[in-house]
C-alpha cells in the first residue's frame, strides 16, 4: 500500500518539477524563484543529514553554501569561464570547508557543537567580507554565468535551459543522497540521531559517521552555493551569515526534520512565501520570523513529519524529552 | 610607543569589557538551561531604542539607561515565561530556532518604529571630551563604560557568589532536578536568570549604541565576538567569559595598530588556537555540554 | 606495570571514581571468570550502577586499572571496549525509540559484520544473513511475534528484552545488565530471570549483573559483590552474603533483603 503511495507521490513531484517553467508564470512568479527552490532545498537537505538524521545541531551550513558560491565565482572570474568545472570548484570548496572544521566539531556534541558551528560559520563570513580585493567585499562580486558547454554542444543561455540544468543535478544529488540515507551507513548515522550512546555500545566510532555526514553535508552544501552563484551571477559575503544557516535550519525544521523531502518542501514555502509576503507588505521579515516561531512552539515536527506521523506517534516525545 | 600603546590598551579593555558583559549573559542562560540566545543582540538593540526614545523626551542619559535597561528586562521575562520556556523540556535545537526567528522579528520591527538607518544617540556631552589618564587622554565616555561594566561584573559575581537566589542559580546549573525535589521553584529560578543575562544585555546595548551607532542590525554585531568569547573563555565558566572577553578586546585593539585591516581575525586566530590546544576553552569544564 | 590475573576475562583493580568530591566508586576489585554468573548488589547510592560506567568506558575511572582478556583496557574509548567483547544494559533500556525492533537488531548486526559504514547496499546473501541473525536473536528473546513493532509503542518488559537481544547482536563474550528488573511486574520478572538464565547456559555468555531483586539474585548468581557507599563490603556466594550481618545492616530498613 505505502509503495505505491510512494511512487505516486513521487511521480507527482517529479511532473510538478518538470512542468514548474510552465506553471510559474502562471502564477505571476519568475522561473528564477523556482532554480531558488531548487537550491536552497539541496542546501536545506545538506543540514537534514546534521540536523535531521543524526540529530546534531548544525548551524553554520551556510558557510558551506558560500564556499561553494564564491569558489565558483572566483574560479569562473579569475581561472577559466567554464560552467561545470566551476560547479566541480564550488562543489570542492564546500567540502573541504568541512572537512576544516570536522576535526574541531567532531568531539562535541549538543549546544557546544552549535556554538561552534555558529563561531566557525562567522569565520568564513568574516573572511568573505574582508578579503575585498578577491571577493569584493561587502558588495561581494558579481560573474558571468558561463554557457554550459558539454563537448562540442552548449545550452542556451535562456533561463529554462538553466532551470532543468539545475533541476537535473538536483535530481542527482536528491538521488546519490537518497542512496546514501537508505545505506546500512545511512541507517547508523539514524540510529546516532536516535540515541547515540547506544550506537557506541554497539561497538561502533560514532565521531567517524558524523565525520562523514559533515563532508558529505558541506559536499552537497557547496553544490548548491556554486549553482546558486551561477543562478543570480553575483556571490556576496552574507550567503555565509547566521541568518542564512538559520534560514536552512529553519527550511527542514519547517518541511520536517528527519525527513527526506522535508527541506524541499520547506525550501518551497521559505522561498515563495518570502517572496509573495514582500510583494505585499514591508514587514514580510515579520510574519517570516513569526511563522519560524509558531513552527518551533506548535508544529516541531513540521509537515511531513505530521503526515508521516503513523510511524513517529508516541516515539517522538519519547526521543526529544530531555529526561528519562 | 607607550603612548600609542596605552589608549589602545585601555580601549581594549572597554572593548573587552562589553564583549565579555555581552558573553556572560549569553552564559548564564546557556548554562543553565540550554539555550542559545539568538535574539541576545535584538535585546541590546531594544535597551538603545528605548533609551533613545526616553533621552529625546528630555530624560537624563543614566535615568533612561536604568530605565530602558529594567524594561528590556521585563520584555525579556515576558519572553521566557511565555515562548522559551516551553522548549525546555525538548533538543536545544528548537530554542535556538525560536530565538532566531524572534531576531528576525525584532530586527523588522525595530526599522518599521524607528527607520533603516541609525539614529542621532550619543553619549550625554559632559562626557564627549576627553580625560587624561597617565599623561594621555582617552575618551571619556569609553572610561566611564569601562568602569561601569566593571562595577557590574564585579557586582554580578558577588550576587552571585554571596546571595542566596545567587547560590540556587549556581545549584541549578549543577542539578536543577534535586533543587526542583528539595522544593525550590525551578521555573522562577530559570525566569530570573534569563531576566539577569537580559538585563546585562540591556545596560551593555544602551552603551554600545553610544558607541557603536543605533541601528537595528548593532545587538547583532555584538553577539557574534560574544559567542568566540563564549568558545574561548569555556562553555559553563563566568570566569571564562570575563577573562576571555577582556583578553579578546585588548588584542583586537591591540592589533588595530599593527593591522586595522584585520584586526578582528585575531579574534578568529585566537579562537582556534585555543580550541586545538584545549579544546573545552580556557576555563571550560570538560563534558558538562557535549 | 602488574598483569592480569591468569584467565580472568574482567578484572578491575582499585578502581576509584570521584564526582565533584563524591567518592562513587572507592577502591573497588573485582575478578569475573569465563563462565561466571556474578551479580552486584548494594542499596541506591552504593555506586554499583557507576562502576559499571567504569569498567564500560562510560566514565573513565580516577585510579585503578581495569583488565579485560588480560589487557589494559582502563582508558579504552566504550566502542572499543565492545568491540573486545564487553556488551551492556542500562538501568533505562538504552534503544533506538522510534525504529522498529528489526532495525534495532539491525544496527548492531551490521556492526558485528563490519557493514554498518557501507555506503553500498548490502548483497543478498549479506541480507539473507543479516535477516538470519536478526531472527535468532529475536527467537532468544522469544519477541518474533513484535519484529516490526516501533520500540517506544512496546511494553516496559519487551523493551528490556530488545535491549538484550541489542547487547547479544555484538557477539560478546561478557554481558553486563544494570539492574534487568528494574520496573518490571513479578511475571515479566520470570520472563527474563530465564532468558538471563540462558544467556549463561545456552550461550555460554560470562554475565555480571546489578540488582536489587533478592529473590533473583539468589536464583541466579554463582557469587554475590556487595557494595556500599562506593565500597565492597562482602562478597561470596548468595546465602553466605545475604546473612552477613554487615550485608543487613547497610540494607537497614529496606524491604529487599528482609523479603528473602
Amino acid at each position: 500500500m505505502s509503495r505505491w503511495r510512494t511512487i505516486l507521490g513521487l511521480s507527482v513531484l517529479a511532473l510538478l518539477l518538470l512542468a514548474l517553467p510552465m506553471l510559474m508564470p502562471l502564477a505571476k512568479l519568475d522561473i528564477t524563484l523556482g532554480v531558488t527552490v531548487l537550491l536552497f532545498g539541496l542546501a536545506a537537505a545538506s543540514v537534514n543529514l546534521l540536523v535531521g538524521y543524526t540529530r546534531t545541531m548544525a548551524f553554520g551550513n551556510a558557510a558551506f553554501f558560500g564556499l561553494g558560491a564564491y569558489g565558483a565565482a572566483l574560479f569562473v572570474q579569475y581561472i577559466k569561464p567554464n560552467f561545470l568545472l566551476a560547479i566541480a570548484v564550488g562543489s570542492i570548496a564546500g567540502l573541504v570547508g568541512a572537512l576544516v572544521l570536522a576535526p574541531f566539531l567532531i568531539r562535541r556534541r549538543g549546544i557546544y557543537f552549535a556554538l561552534l558551528t555558529i563561531a566557525f560559520g562567522q569565520v568564513f563570513y568574516f573572511i568573505a567580507y574582508r578579503m575585498t580585493n578577491i571577493t569584493g567585499g561587502e558588495d561581494g562580486m558579481t560573474v558571468t554565468r558561463p554557457l554550459l558547454r558539454i563537448g562540442s554542444w552548449s545550452a542556451g543561455s535562456h533561463e529554462y535551459f538553466f532551470y532543468y540544468f539545475v533541476l537535473a543535478i538536483f535530481g542527482l544529488v536528491m538521488l546519490g543522497l537518497w542512496y546514501v540515507v537508505s545505506s546500512p551507513f545511512g541507517r547508523t548515522l539514524v540510529a546516532i540521531g536516535q540515541n547515540e550512546v547506544r550506537v557506541r555500545y554497539l561497538g561502533l566510532n560514532s565521531d567517524r559517521f558524523i565525520f562523514g555526514a559533515l563532508a558529505i553535508s558541506g559536499f552537497v552544501a557547496g553544490i548548491a552555493g556554486a549553482l546558486y552563484a551561477m543562478s543570480i551571477e553575483f556571490a556576496y559575503p552574507l550567503l555565509l551569515d547566521w541568518h542564512q544557516s538559520g534560514d536552512f535550519v529553519m527550511m527542514v525544521v519547517l518541511g520536517g526534520s528527519g525527513t527526506f523531502w522535508g527541506p524541499l518542501l520547506g525550501s518551497a514555502i521559505y522561498v515563495i512565501g518570502q517572496n509573495v509576503l514582500s510583494s505585499w507588505t514591508h514587514a514580510w521579515q515579520i510574519i517570516i520570523g513569526g511563522m519560524f516561531v509558531a513552527c518551533v512552539l506548535l508544529f516541531p515536527r513540521g509537515i511531513l513529519g505530521l503526515a508521516l506521523r503513523q510511524r513517529r506517534t508516541v516515539a517522538v516525545t519519547v526521543a526529544e524529552a530531555k529526561t528519562p | 610607543m607607550l603612548e600609542r600603546l596605552l589608549p589602545e590598551l585601555v580601549n581594549g579593555i572597554v572593548l573587552g569589557a562589553f564583549f565579555a558583559i555581552v558573553a556572560i549573559g549569553l552564559s548564564l542562560i546557556m548554562n543553565l538551561t540550554g539555550t542559545i540566545n539568538m535574539a541576545h543582540g535584538s535585546f541590546m538593540t531594544l535597551a538603545g531604542y528605548l533609551a533613545f526614545t526616553l533621552v529625546s523626551r528630555g530624560t537624563n542619559f543614566w535615568y533612561a539607561l536604568i530605565i530602558a535597561a529594567l524594561l528590556t528586562m521585563v520584555v525579556g521575562i515576558l519572553t521566557e515565561r511565555l515562548l522559551v520556556s516551553p522548549l525546555y523540556k525538548r533538543l536545544p535545537i528548537y530554542s535556538l530556532l525560536l530565538t532566531f526567528g524572534l531576531s528576525l522579528i525584532a530586527e523588522e520591527t525595530y526599522r518599521l518604529i524607528w527607520g533603516p538607518s541609525a539614529v542621532p544617540f550619543g553619549p550625554p556631552t559632559y562626557l564627549l571630551g576627553a580625560t587624561n589618564v597617565f599623561g594621555a587622554p582617552l575618551p571619556s565616555y569609553r572610561l566611564v563604560i569601562a568602569v561601569v561594566l566593571l562595577v557590574v561584573m564585579a557586582a554580578l559575581v558577588v550576587f552571585l557568589y554571596r546571595s542566596r537566589l545567587g547560590l540556587r542559580l549556581r545549584a541549578a546549573v549543577q542539578d536543577s532536578e534535586m533543587l526542583a525535589a528539595l522544593g525550590i521553584n525551578t521555573q522562577l529560578l530559570y525566569m530570573a536568570n534569563f531576566a539577569i543575562g537580559i538585563l546585562l544585555a540591556g545596560v551593555a546595548g544602551v552603551f554600545a549604541a553610544g558607541l557603536l551607532g543605533l541601528n537595528p542590525n548593532m545587538g547583532n554585531n555584538l553577539l557574534m565576538p560574544a559567542f568566540i568569547t563564549v568558545v574561548i573563555g569555556g562553555m559553563g565558566s563566568l570566569t571564562g567569559s570575563i577573562v576571555g572577553g577582556l583578553l579578546i578586546g585588548v588584542a583586537v585593539s591591540v592589533a588595530t595598530l599593527y593591522i586595522p585591516v584585520a584586526s578582528e581575525l585575531v579574534m578568529y586566530l585566537m579562537m582556534a588556537v585555543v580550541l586545538l590546544i584545549r579544546p573545552r576553552g580556557l576555563f571550560g569544564e570538560e563534558g558538562l555540554f557535549g | 606495570m602488574s598483569t592480569a590475573v591468569a584467565g580472568a576475562l574482567l578484572e578491575a583493580r582499585e578502581v576509584s571514581l570521584s564526582f565533584g568530591g563524591v567518592k562513587a566508586v572507592d577502591q573497588v576489585s573485582l575478578s569475573v571468570q569465563p563462565g561466571d554468573l556474578q551479580a552486584i548488589i548494594g542499596p541506591n547510592g552504593a555506586g554499583k550502577t557507576t562502576l559499571f560506567n567504569a569498567l564500560t568506558g562510560y566514565f573513565m575511572p580516577d585510579a585503578g586499572e581495569v583488565y579485560f582478556r588480560g589487557q589494559l583496557i582502563t582508558r579504552a574509548p566504550n566502542h572499543v571496549r565492545v568491540r573486545m567483547g564487553i556488551s551492556r544494559t542500562f538501568q533505562t533500556p538504552s534503544i533506538f525509540p522510534e525504529l522498529s525492533v528489526t532495525e534495532n537488531l539491525a544496527i548492531g548486526v551490521n556492526s558485528q559484520k563490519s557493514l554498518a559504514q557501507r555506503f553500498r547496499p548490502l548483497s543478498a546473501a549479506q541480507r539473507r544473513a543479516v535477516d538470519e541473525r536478526i531472527d535468532e536473536l529475536l527467537g532468544f528473546v522469544n519477541l518474533r511475534k513484535a519484529r516490526d513493532q516501533i520500540v517506544s509503542l512496546l511494553s516496559h518488559g519487551s523493551q528490556r528484552l530488545v535491549e538484550i537481544a541489542m547487547s547479544l547482536s555484538v557477539s560478546p563474550q561478557l554481558v553486563m545488565l544494570d539492574e534487568p528488573t528494574a520496573g518490571l511486574a513479578e511475571a515479566e520478572t520470570d520472563g527474563i530471570l530465564s532468558v538471563i538464565r540462558d544467556l549463561h547456559t545456552r550461550l555460554g555468555l560470562t554475565v555480571l549483573f546489578v540488582e536489587h531483586n533478592m529473590r533473583f539474585v539468589s536464583a541466579l548468581a554463582d557469587e554475590v559483590t556487595v557494595m556500599e557507599r562506593g565500597r565492597v563490603i562482602a562478597r561470596g556466594v548468595p546465602t553466605s552474603v545475604l546473612a552477613d550481618p554487615a550485608v543487613r545492616d547497610a540494607y537497614l530498613g529496606t524491604e529487599e533483603v528482609a523479603s528473602v
